[in-house]
């Protein structure tokens, strides 16, 4: 094991061991919050995720959120994320909030991508029953964002009847993290021996979003619609992104659907959809299962590969030590190759030894604070 | 442990029978609120609803999660359970929307807050004394 990886699992040993809650300073007014996940993972076949062929164990990433409260109306916000695999710091966000009242806040920096039901909490695994979150929708692909620099306004409206609505209306610069698998199949004269997949962060300027959240008078039960488009300048390429959520978190059962359409002009259009549900057999125990499909399409030319499509069935099994701290044990059966691929992929398809299904494992652990 | 709080709280909750809610809710003796119902009091607890009338900011006060009347509090108030309160506050924090209010470890810590901050609100137990701080009407 790699002397990184021994201190990241001794890290999140000793992390996990202490009681779970954040650093208040000022009654309130700052406040120091955290997260962190590590997992070691296997798959017989392609890599998918942090499954590898040959095990992979340098998966750790921890993050800190500061939040200070400077006057009744005024707050600035950042979080900083460290991620052993990327080999880097990232700046998650990092913006300063004027709230003219609350359903009206103004935003400007660097703000987490408001999208579908986890595009602002992706690294947060104790929000969700899986580790890894559905690669479709929130994965190295140009649907979701990993954060928007320019501005937001964004609040809550009275609710009436048990009805509740949220917004968020966003612009300027969305920065994502993709592998572009459409060079691979449509310019094969670019395959050379030993070619990878890299993952590259693609900026689209200029672009305009909103998000609607509308928690139902059913307890637990929210809708969402999520979407953006670009360009509001003639700079970029036109690109539409939109899709409905439907989630229920009840005490034991929580189950979450989402449908995202892509759409980049005179380039591709992609469809992804998941549907996952979780159930607590115990207080601690907690099983779940998700069914996630994506296709994507070129525009140009009609042209199949497995490469442009992702079918996945899997299952996990969680133990929750504490609401904040959780061992998961998953288990995931892919058909295609939009995520999961071998990282010699070019001689993969220049040989004609790639591989549609692959199966994987992962288990690890996360916690916040 | 789990067990114990379980019993406090049906004490606690077979104590106060008599009042309308099983928990007092107190604000600062020159707030001029006088009632609220059970929805506009998670409203502020979860900071849906920041402002009191006089446009000042409203300073909500919790308790720690171990304690009996949080729990009442939460079930009653929020309708919800203690981790679904949890979540909404992870998802408010790492989303960078809000944090939760402080947590203090009593009422009387509580109660000592609430009267020396003129825009706070918290709860305490039914059965402890509140001389110093306004008592709230509270209703379904």
């Amino acid at each position: 094991m790699p002397k990184s990886t021994t201190h990241w699992a001794l890290t999140l040993v000793a992390l996990g061991s202490l009681q779970a809650s954040a650093i208040e300073i000022e009654e309130g007014k700052l406040s120091l919050n955290g997260f962190a996940a590590w997992a070691y993972g296997a798959s017989d076949n392609n890599d998918f995720h942090i499954a590898q062929h040959s095990g992979h164990f340098d998966s750790g990433e921890f993050g800190l959120a500061l939040t200070d409260r400077l006057s009744d109306r005024a707050v600035v916000a950042a979080q900083l994320r460290f991620a052993a695999e990327d080999g880097g710091l990232f700046l998650d966000w990092a913006f300063g909030e004027w709230r003219f009242s609350d359903p009206i806040r103004l935003r400007i920096g660097v703000i987490k991508h408001p999208f579908g039901i986890f595009g602002e909490v992706a690294n947060i695994g104790t929000l969700r029953p899986f580790f890894l979150f559905p690669s479709g929708a929130y994965g190295l692909t140009d649907v979701s964002g990993s954060g928007v620099q320019g501005a937001s306004i964004g609040g809550t409206l009275p609710s009436a009847g048990g009805w509740e609505m949220s917004y968020d209306l966003y612009c300027g610069a969305l920065e994502l993290r993709v592998q572009d698998v459409l060079d691979k199949v449509v310019d094969p004269a670019a395959l050379k021996p030993g070619g990878t997949l890299p993952i590259e962060t693609e900026k689209t300027k200029y672009i305009a979003g909103m998000r609607l959240v509308i928690a139902t008078p059913v307890e637990g039960l929210e809708a969402r619609l999520s979407g953006y488009g670009s360009p509001i300048r003639q700079t970029e390429p036109e690109r539409l992104v939109v899709g409905p959520s439907l989630q229920y978190t009840g005490e034991r059962f929580s189950a979450r659907a989402e449908y995202f359409f892509a759409y980049e002009a005179n380039y591709h259009r992609a469809h992804t959809a998941y549907l996952e549900a979780a159930y607590f057999l115990t207080p601690h125990f907690q099983v779940g299962g998700r069914a996630e499909i994506y296709r994507l399409i070129f525009l140009q030319k009609p042209v199949d590969s497995p490469l442009f499509e992702h079918r996945e069935i899997a299952a996990t099994f969680n133990y929750w030590f504490d609401p904040n701290l959780v061992a998961k044990l998953s288990f995931h059966a892919v058909d295609g190759n939009r995520f999961a691929q071998p990282i010699l992929i070019d001689d993969a398809i220049l040989n004609g030894t790639l591989k549609r299904r692959t199966l994987a494992t992962i288990l690890g652990m996360q916690f916040s604070f | 442990m789990t067990g114990l709080r379980l019993i406090s709280a049906l004490l606690l909750a077979g104590a106060t029978s008599a009042n309308a809610a099983p928990f007092y809710v107190v604000v600062n003796e020159a707030n001029s609120i006088s009632s609220l119902s059970y929805g506009e009091l998670s409203d502020l607890f979860l900071k849906k609803s920041s402002s009191w009338a006089d446009g000042s900011l409203v300073e909500p006060v919790d308790q720690r999660e171990s304690s009996p009347v949080r729990e009442i509090f939460t079930r009653n108030v929020h309708r919800k359970s203690e981790a679904a309160v949890r979540a909404f506050w992870q998802l408010r924090i790492f989303s960078g929307r809000d944090i939760p209010p402080p947590e203090k470890g009593s009422d009387a810590e509580v109660i000592a807050y609430v009267r020396n901050n003129p825009n706070a609100i918290g709860y305490v137990s039914a059965d402890i004394s509140t001389a110093g701080v306004k008592v709230v009407a509270v209703h379904p």
